[in-house]
């Protein structure tokens, strides 16, 4: 008790972990359904696209973001 | 000078290096659904700072880091007084971190556009709410004589914080149009062009106010000092060569210089203080009766002139790796949208 900050009220430690369960719960959620939409995917569809285009030498690189 | 003097240079360096930095990102991502119209564009436009911007958030880092270690009675004060805004601070940073990485993975409009938003308004927040922070150091928080923050939430909205952190928000989106003018190609580039226009005019106001009001609020001299007539010229020159054709670096340059300057007079005018009481200027907290004891300030030197350079150095390479202009592929990507 005597290491806390005597500003930081008891109400914003309660803001404070709800926000970062509710932060990492959303994101935790948007990882999983792209884990699965990726996984349902399978591999076929990379290895098609891969063929037709080929790499090319003066073409820009894919977008990564 | 004394060591603690050296790191509240080294702490402002810190700052200025972030804003520098990350000023053109938090830019490109408010600007990016505006320079680019097509999903295709507006790749373009978040892949000129695809492979910077989680590098320029280090410089945050040290920046907090710094005060922690060499400063500990500011870090106590500031990080209590700031819980919430920095708690706000830190959403922000998550939420814009992870959209850089994630909008292109579906293809999905309400995924997409969801992301969109994380970026914008993320882009838009961090700046916003550290310059609040920033001015507040200035012009005084109600602080105690045990150096404990007093006030709420909202006594740390003061006027000249908020004005701080507009001007911030007003040089970032400068800093990123010029920043896309020097890395973007075709419709993104002259897109980025065409805004700045605007935005120079809005930048430029925003930066006279903000000298005008850094010299109520700091007293003394009513003539501005060096650093502030710097930022002034700088922002002036870099909203001209912004709407040129040409001159792509040098438009950059001086963004990157207004924003220094601009970070740069905030730290001068604070020191010796680190935050400022406006309960009474006895319970001020200074270089002096802040700092860390002298031998971690020895140890802290040693340890910062051996790796500073190297995470230079290395940020250097980064910037040199990538330094061709971004185009859109041939052929648009699928998750286009």
């Amino acid at each position: 008790v005597s290491a806390d900050s005597p500003s930081v009220t008891s109400t914003d430690i309660w803001i404070s972990l709800v926000s970062f369960v509710l932060i990492y719960i959303a994101l935790g959620a948007a990882d999983v359904f792209l884990m699965l939409r990726y996984a349902r995917r399978g591999l076929d569809h990379e290895e098609a696209a891969e063929s037709e285009v080929g790499p090319s030498v003066d073409a820009a690189p894919a977008l990564t973001y | 000078m004394q060591l603690h003097t050296v790191w509240f240079v080294i702490v402002a360096i810190f700052w200025i290096g972030f804003f520098v930095l990350e000023g053109f990102d938090f830019g490109v991502g408010m600007l990016h659904t505006i320079v680019g119209r097509t999903g295709t564009e507006r790749r373009v436009a978040l892949n000129t700072i695809g492979p910077f911007w989680d590098g320029n958030e280090v410089w945050l880092v040290v920046a907090g880091a710094g005060t922690f270690a060499a400063f500990p009675n500011w870090y106590a004060t500031m990080f209590s007084a700031l819980y919430l805004a920095l708690l706000l601070i830190l959403a922000a940073l998550m939420a814009r971190g992870v959209a850089f990485e994630y909008k292109g993975k579906s293809d999905d409009h309400r995924w997409q556009s969801t992301w969109t938003w994380c970026t914008t308004l993320g882009s838009l927040l961090i700046p916003l709410l550290l310059g609040i922070g920033l001015g507040d150091l200035l012009v005084g928080l109600p602080i105690n004589q045990n150096h404990d923050f007093t006030g709420n939430f909202f006594d740390l909205l003061t006027p000249y914080g908020v004005w701080t952190g507009l001007t911030l928000v007003g040089l970032c989106l400068l800093h990123g149009a010029t920043f896309l003018k020097l890395k973007a190609t075709d419709g993104v580039r002259l897109r980025a062009q065409s805004v700045a226009r605007p935005l120079g005019g809005v930048a430029i106001a925003l930066v006279l106010g903000h000298v005008i009001w850094t010299r109520a609020v700091a007293g003394g001299a009513d003539v501005p000092e060096p650093v502030q007539i710097l930022a002034l010229i700088a922002v002036i020159f870099a909203a001209r060569m912004a709407i040129s054709n040409e001159y792509d670096g040098w438009a950059f340059s001086a963004s990157a210089v207004a924003i220094a300057a601009t970070i740069g007079s905030i730290f001068i005018d604070l020191y010796p203080n680190v935050m400022v009481s406006s309960t009474k200027a006895a319970y001020n907290l200074t270089v002096n009766n802040a700092a860390s004891a002298s031998y971690a300030l020895k140890v802290m030197t040693i340890v910062a002139v051996i790796f500073f350079p190297l995470v230079l150095l290395y940020q250097s390479w980064s910037f040199y790796v990538f330094r061709a202009r971004v185009k859109a592929p041939a052929t648009p990507d699928q998750a286009d949208g």
